[in-house]
């Protein structure tokens, strides 16, 4: 019961590969370290698992990405990434899927939330946001290397009085579990910076403690907005980047911070 | 001042209006402004009903961890797996992790060889690669 995916060095499934197997495992993960920016060519095969798999441009499971969609017993394949994403990839994830889940993106909703949310914290101080936040994927991060979490990532701008602007940023990892078959969602990691300069930090004591003691609030949001799953028991729940696999479709190109979809099993 | 060093060219306005302002930057000060500021903090995790089952790999070079007769002998068990032709899902998931194992031991004479047979005995006879699409960038798949 897995998902195969094979990543071979030249176009048309030639040269060396590499073959992975998620196994009894719902991820699997592989970063490509000496070997990367050398594959031309891709496969996935469902093997008792429906599932998806993707080839990332970046080390840690970013940038752009090539996927395939596999439902069980079938087979879907890039025989060629063309020649914009050639030679590119550096890490590859594979997420075998059951057949009744449900795919929630994440994106559109939860970048409107968090802006009411924060500039409702924000209103009337020197920060303020520049845009509205990205919200994508970041799985087994450096700093936390086994979970998966949905990061909002908002660019900043704080005023000094009577002298420059400083540029800064704010990110929030949330996890999403389950606990009593029910779903849930806390914000696990907060991450300032700030730019270099010379009162960056005191730029970032200013900030930093806000920022980073927005988590609870912003736990209390998520929570709120996952009421509407309240009536449900789920057995398992994961996350997948980028938006929404068609699974009618054999694969496509985006990029992985284009969304992030919320995925459910229903008990 | 600063003319040789690196500066950024906000650092470079700031440090142009301290001295303006008759405000002499100290070593210390300089050598911090030329770092961003970063910090985290994370929050402790609630009980949960289970962890979603991970794993993974970092891999590096080729054929790194394994001496040449050790990857002669792996391919030589690969071929006998292959040529036993494996007709239960358990030796079909075995024949695929000897194949996963070997994999990046093997010589590009000996992929050509024995990857067809292996693929074909662990996922079947179709190998029929039917173009489905193809863009601007000249990217070719499909599926079955």
């Amino acid at each position: 019961m897995s998902v195969v995916c094979t990543l071979w060095v030249d176009r048309d499934f030639q040269g060396l590969s590499k073959t992975s197997d998620s196994g009894n495992f719902r991820y699997y993960w592989n970063r490509w370290g000496a070997t990367n920016d050398v594959f031309s060519s891709m496969r996935a095969w469902g093997q008792g698992n429906r599932g998806n798999a993707w080839a990332f441009e970046h080390i840690n499971f970013d940038g752009r990405f090539a996927a395939l969609n596999v439902e069980n017993g079938a087979s879907s394949w890039w025989s060629y990434f063309g020649g914009a994403f050639n030679d590119v990839v550096s890490s590859s994830l594979i997420v075998a899927r059951e057949p009744n889940d449900i795919v929630v993106p994440l994106g559109q909703q939860v970048g409107s939330a968090f802006t009411s949310l924060f500039d409702a914290q924000t209103a009337g101080t020197r920060l303020s946001r520049v845009g509205g936040p990205r919200v994508y994927g970041t799985f087994f991060p450096d700093y936390d290397p086994s979970r998966v979490f949905m990061t909002i990532d908002q660019n900043l701008t704080v005023s000094v009085p009577s002298w420059p602007d400083y540029s800064a940023n704010v990110k929030y990892d949330v996890e999403f579990y389950l606990s009593g078959g029910k779903l849930h969602g806390y914000a696990r990691w907060s991450h300032v910076w700030v730019e270099s300069g010379v009162f960056s930090g005191s730029v970032y004591d200013g900030i930093a403690p806000g920022l980073h003691g927005a988590k609870s609030s912003l736990t209390s949001a998520i929570e709120s907005q996952l009421a509407l799953f309240s009536s449900r028991n789920f057995a398992d729940v994961y996350l997948l980047p980028g938006p929404p696999p068609d699974m009618s479709q054999f694969g496509f190109f985006a990029k992985h911070d284009d969304d992030i979809c919320l995925t459910l099993v229903p008990s | 001042m600063g003319e040789n060093l690196n500066y950024s060219a906000k650092l470079g306005e700031e440090i142009r209006r301290l001295e303006e302002a008759g405000m002499r930057c100290s070593a210390e000060l300089l050598v911090k402004g030329v770092e961003p500021t970063q910090g985290s903090s994370s929050s402790e995790a609630p009980p949960k009903d289970s962890v979603t089952a991970a794993d993974g790999h970092w891999i590096g070079s080729r054929g790194v961890l394994t001496a040449e007769n050790e990857a002669e002998s792996l391919a030589q068990e690969l071929r006998q797996r292959a040529a036993g032709a494996p007709d239960s899902a358990d030796s079909k998931a075995e024949l695929l992790q000897a194949w996963i194992a070997t994999e990046p031991f093997l010589s590009q004479a000996e992929l050509d060889e024995l990857r067809p047979a292996v693929l074909a005995q662990i996922f079947g006879g179709q190998e029929d690669y039917v173009t489905l699409s193809r863009n601007s960038d000249g990217a070719q798949g499909g599926g079955y």
